[in-house]
């Protein structure tokens, strides 16, 4: 049992070697020495919600410690930090990225953009790719295989309906379910998803007898944890956004690296925070041989120039 | 159908508000910035064994209610009302601002004499409740009952009736209609979602909304997110470039929540004076009690009214 | 009884007294003042995962709070996916790290977490660090039976010997002992010492009945697992605390050399910004003279010839 982990009974196999120390020298388009995928999570407005007509509520505020609502009850409260998000943190997102000219990838829930047109009106427009981020911010893993088909064909048309094209990459809320990743390749049409942490590149993997490709995320490099109280203030997620990228930058003179930056506009969409990003991308900006690239744009060059790394579970 | 029919009561949820174009705002005196700094002043009116409730406020934020007397936790509370809320007011003097209270009744009632001070040093008293309590576990009859107290008790105390509202947390799904309907009230602060006042409807009146924030608030001390003073410091430093920047062209409002218990204590107080007087130091910069805000609204942005669409999930 | 408190009914006794105060003149190699110990631990892949047939999920030790409402028996395969990182990338960015700036560490290392990334095991020794036993699995000992304890135990040695082409000279449980680990450690023999303690600066021997057995205290507070627990949050925290751990412990060493553990998962640490933070203290440490990076085992055998 030296390879690939056979599962127990369902779902992917565990992938505890990946590219086993070597991986593949990537040529990223320049010659970047690091590729900065920057993620705005879209997800105001599609949460659990009692005013939507949910049993309960959205468990946590990107300010709050967890709350613990009896079900039924409203949480005004929690409900207006996420609107906050999708009214205020959006636009000053936006205003940033195009002042520092960097575009990004928004991970969209459907049933979000449904509810705020202009704002999904405008991603693509500005230049940002948009993947699905599922029809609503759920907990895949807690629903039916046909539940959970039909969520992501419901994605899929609402995001280009309110975007005005289809999605090309997926990432699930957090947790994916033992399915998701065999839905998404059944439904087609998908490039990538990103339903993995562990690794600093996109790798291959298989699903059934299907080469499929996976863009790993990050929930180290992510304003999620503004919510958890890892971060504090501001500085302290600039800083921690300022190390990964020197190390990065340090191993990208012999082997390129991505890194992912999470962000959520109900948190770092506030001034204090907005200002860290803003002073990062400059920082990152300063040096030269950075690449701000969406991630369809890594996953196209991927497809492109490294189309045979296989890691050490699939020996090609 | 499920919001704003009978199905779902209480207000209609809102994502979209200004749509990324804020009304162009004009601050007396043109500025950049409306900082508004507001002091929760609840102490004495929390749940407490030690005053005969069935339950106690947790011992950490976020925890579970306690169900025996924690005394460790209720002079906890009492270091804001005897010591905390008085150097905060030396504070204020010391800088030359001033600030709004946002206080239960029951906890003026209990120390009278930081009521009589606090207009007369020129604040401003929005009310928090009549007690500081969780408005979601009231029925619709205590809670309308709850409000005529605490606009009773906070007129008697301080000397005028509250006309801004503010309740613990959250508000409940009644809370705005009961507001409009007692009457006398300009504006609420049930909100964190915009960085500007805006107007909304219940049923066919007008009703200003003033936000306020969770992001900038001493409370995440208590949750172990700030751990110096100085984390603090430099959040609030960092939200106040941002804003300034952006109030060039597009001037803000910045809320800052503070509790007396918590940035009452010496260290955090000099972290605020440090605050204030950076945030002094530049041009074009207002600090502006609530009352203020929503009166400068009130006259100059009359048609900033935002109206929600009802939002149904298929499901 | 002013020395070892008697157990309450079984397990070692507390020993709350130790060197009362007055450490022994430690005399490190070369004169060192202080004693860096770098642990990195190796579990992932032998963590509970449901994916590997286990009732529940790992929740700890990772970038999410624990969820406890996750409905027991489902996969959780962000959690699954978290742990990979660390044997993917992390483990080799450490490797590079350590050689570049020519330190070696000591793996805490289980069983099953190696023979699955065969290839990083076999690496370890070659590249001239230390592993030790962090068990068959990365499991709770405390809740198991004496017995399956002991058989845990027998299979670790053997498969860290088949894996790394040495058996173990060290033991540490996961985080928390059972009564039974250290005389099951001993009774199974072939240990020189275990580091099932918090307690101390400085090595110390104890007795497991007749027998004299050395302890090399571990620490979690010079762990960067307390990133998982929201109390480091940028890396440069972390640095901090370490550097200012090793300045009043350089500044002691004048005159009673102490030991110094830093305590590492791949997981965690093995991320580019926090790998940067170990880099920057490891540089820093370096810079000053006297100090000296050393394996447990080379702790070991120096306490058992320098202070028996």
């Amino acid at each position: 049992m030296d390879t690939a982990i056979e599962p127990d009974s369902f779902g992917p196999p565990r992938l505890m070697v990946g590219y086993g120390g070597k991986p593949p020298k990537v040529t990223w388009p320049g010659g970047a020495r690091i590729a900065i995928a920057l993620v705005v999570n879209y997800e105001e407005g599609s949460e659990l919600s009692v005013a939507d007509g949910d049993a309960t509520n959205e468990g946590s505020g990107p300010d709050t410690g967890p709350r613990h609502n009896p079900p039924g009850k409203r949480d005004l409260a929690i409900e207006s930090m996420y609107e906050y998000g999708a009214r205020s943190g959006y636009w000053r997102l936006l205003s940033i990225f195009d002042e520092l000219d960097v575009k990004c990838t928004f991970y969209a829930c459907g049933v979000a953009l449904e509810r705020n047109r202009k704002a999904a009106g405008e991603m693509r427009g500005r230049g940002h790719d948009v993947m699905s981020h599922g029809w609503r911010w759920e907990d895949v893993a807690l629903l039916t295989r046909e539940q959970e088909r039909d969520h992501i064909k419901r994605a899929i048309k609402s995001i280009e309906e309110t975007t005005g094209e289809r999605p090309w990459g997926w990432y699930c809320r957090g947790r994916p379910s033992v399915n998701t990743r065999e839905l998404v390749v059944e439904e087609g049409g998908f490039l990538y998803d990103s339903d993995a942490y562990n690794d600093d590149l996109p790798y291959w993997t298989m699903v059934g007898e299907k080469k499929h490709l996976v863009v790993p995320y990050s929930l180290i490099n992510n304003d999620g944890r503004f919510g958890s109280g890892a971060f504090g203030p501001p500085n302290q997620f600039e800083e921690h956004l300022r190390y990964s990228f020197d190390r990065l930058y340090k191993e990208g003179a012999t082997h390129p690296k991505m890194m992912n930056i999470g962000l959520h506009m109900r948190a770092i969409g506030h001034p204090a925070r907005a200002k860290a990003l803003y002073d990062f991308i400059k920082y990152a900006k300063s040096f030269p041989d950075v690449w701000f690239a969406r991630r369809i744009e890594i996953a196209k060059h991927w497809m492109e120039h490294h189309a045979d790394t296989l890691p050490a579970e699939f020996p090609a | 159908m499920r919001n704003g029919t009978a199905t779902i009561p209480g207000p209609v949820r809102d994502v979209v508000g200004y749509e990324g174009a804020p009304p162009k705002v004009s601050w007396p005196g043109g500025a950049q910035i409306a900082i508004s700094l507001v002091v929760n002043y609840i102490e004495g009116s929390e749940m407490s064994i030690g005053d005969g409730d069935a339950f106690g406020e947790p011992t950490a934020s976020g925890g579970p209610p306690v169900t025996k007397r924690a005394l460790g936790v209720e002079t906890n509370y009492e270091y804001g009302s005897r010591a905390g809320v008085w150097r905060l007011l030396d504070v204020f003097d010391e800088l030359g601002v001033k600030v709004t209270f946002n206080a239960a009744a029951v906890a003026l009632e209990r120390n009278r004499a930081v009521a009589k001070e606090i207009r007369a040093r020129g604040h401003d008293v929005i009310s928090h409740g009549y007690r500081w309590e969780d408005l979601t576990l009231l029925s619709r009859e205590e809670e309308r009952d709850r409000i005529k107290r605490a606009v009773e008790s906070i007129a008697e105390t301080t000397g005028e009736r509250p006309v801004g509202w503010a309740s613990r947390y959250g508000a409940s799904v009644n809370t705005r209609e009961l507001l409009v309907e007692e009457g006398g009230f300009l504006y609420d602060c049930d909100s964190y979602n915009d960085d500007l006042p805006y107007w909304t409807m219940v049923g066919n009146h007008k009703h200003l909304v003033v936000p306020y924030s969770v992001a900038n608030s001493d409370a995440k001390f208590d949750r172990g997110v700030f751990g110096s003073p100085l984390d603090f410091e430099s959040h609030l430093k960092w939200n106040f470039d941002w804003l300034y920047k952006e109030g060039q062209t597009h001037p803000r409002m910045m809320s800052i929540s503070l509790q007396s218990r918590i940035s009452g204590h010496p260290a955090r107080a000099q972290a605020l004076v440090n605050f204030v007087e950076y945030a002094k130091s530049f041009p074009n910069v207002w600090f502006a009690r609530r009352i203020d805000i929503a009166n400068h609204w009130i006259e100059n942005h009359p048609d900033t009214v935002l109206v929600p669409t009802p939002h149904h999930h298929q499901h």
